[in-house]
């Protein structure tokens, strides 16, 4: 197909870079987006882990989990026990617990959250947060 | 800009814009994401075996079977797949520490009585 100005000599002379460029870039960014979430995902497992292992601890710990527990005393725990099993020298060392709870009598929930490096965290900060339930028998 | 300015030579944008960087980025794109492949397994290995080694159930069976069953999975050679499980200077905790192709990844549970 034959394009060009009405008047001048038809032709189909131009670059094709500024497409090429375009794709290029396109492709960059979502190779950039997939490796953010595969990061985030990552992320999650490894809080979740660490979820898992509090959740259990608190639910185990002999502490009256139910009616008489309240909530800064649970919240002390898992704070005390998350950095006897995550130092901060560790991955999850900065991990911190968002919210802690006992949804009935020996049962404890946890939600812990970090802060994680992305390509874009210098304009938007990411937070991941897992959450686990234990329950003592 | 030159009169000469959209005029391009169509070959080499196609070949060094077209295919040859997008080829690269996946490369690396590839790269990364076997990359991060490795490492959530190293992350599965570390998390089944802390939690048998937490309930007093592991041993070299178990080990030789979570080992197989991501070597499997991932379509490694075994000798690839390796997983320690230790106590750690906390009281009443262990530790586990798995690679997997290169990556590493480390779990800690508390001894659950």
């Amino acid at each position: 197909m034959k394009l060009g100005k009405p008047g001048n000599k038809p032709t189909d002379a131009g670059s094709a870079l500024p497409l090429f460029i375009f794709g290029s870039v396109l492709l960059i960014l979502l190779a950039l987006c997939l490796a953010s979430a595969s990061q985030l995902l990552q992320q999650q497992r490894r809080l979740n882990c660490m979820s898992d292992a509090l959740a259990l601890d608190l639910a185990a710990s002999g502490f009256a989990i139910g009616e008489q527990s309240n909530q800064s005393t649970l919240r002390n725990l898992a704070n005390t026990d998350a950095r006897v099993l995550y130092p901060p020298e560790t991955k999850l060392g900065t991990a911190w617990v968002s919210d802690v709870g006992s949804p009935a009598a020996n049962e404890a929930s946890v939600r812990v959250c970090q802060q994680v490096a992305l390509v874009w965290s210098a304009v938007a900060p990411s937070t991941v947060c897992a959450s686990s339930s234990a329950g003592y028998r | 800009m030159s009169a000469r300015g959209e005029t391009g030579n169509l070959g080499v944008e196609l070949l060094l814009v077209g295919l040859v960087l997008p080829l690269i980025v996946v490369q690396l794109g590839l790269g990364a994401f076997a990359g991060q492949r490795a490492s959530l397994a190293a992350q599965q290995l570390a998390r089944e075996a802390v939690r048998f080694a937490a309930t007093g159930r592991y041993n070299q069976n178990v080990e030789q079977l979570l080992k197989a069953q991501i070597a499997t999975e991932l379509g490694v050679a075994p000798s690839e797949v390796a997983v320690t499980v230790a106590s750690t200077a906390a009281p009443n905790t262990v530790s586990a520490n798995a690679r997997v192709a290169g990556a590493t990844e480390t779990a800690v549970m508390r001894v659950q009585k």
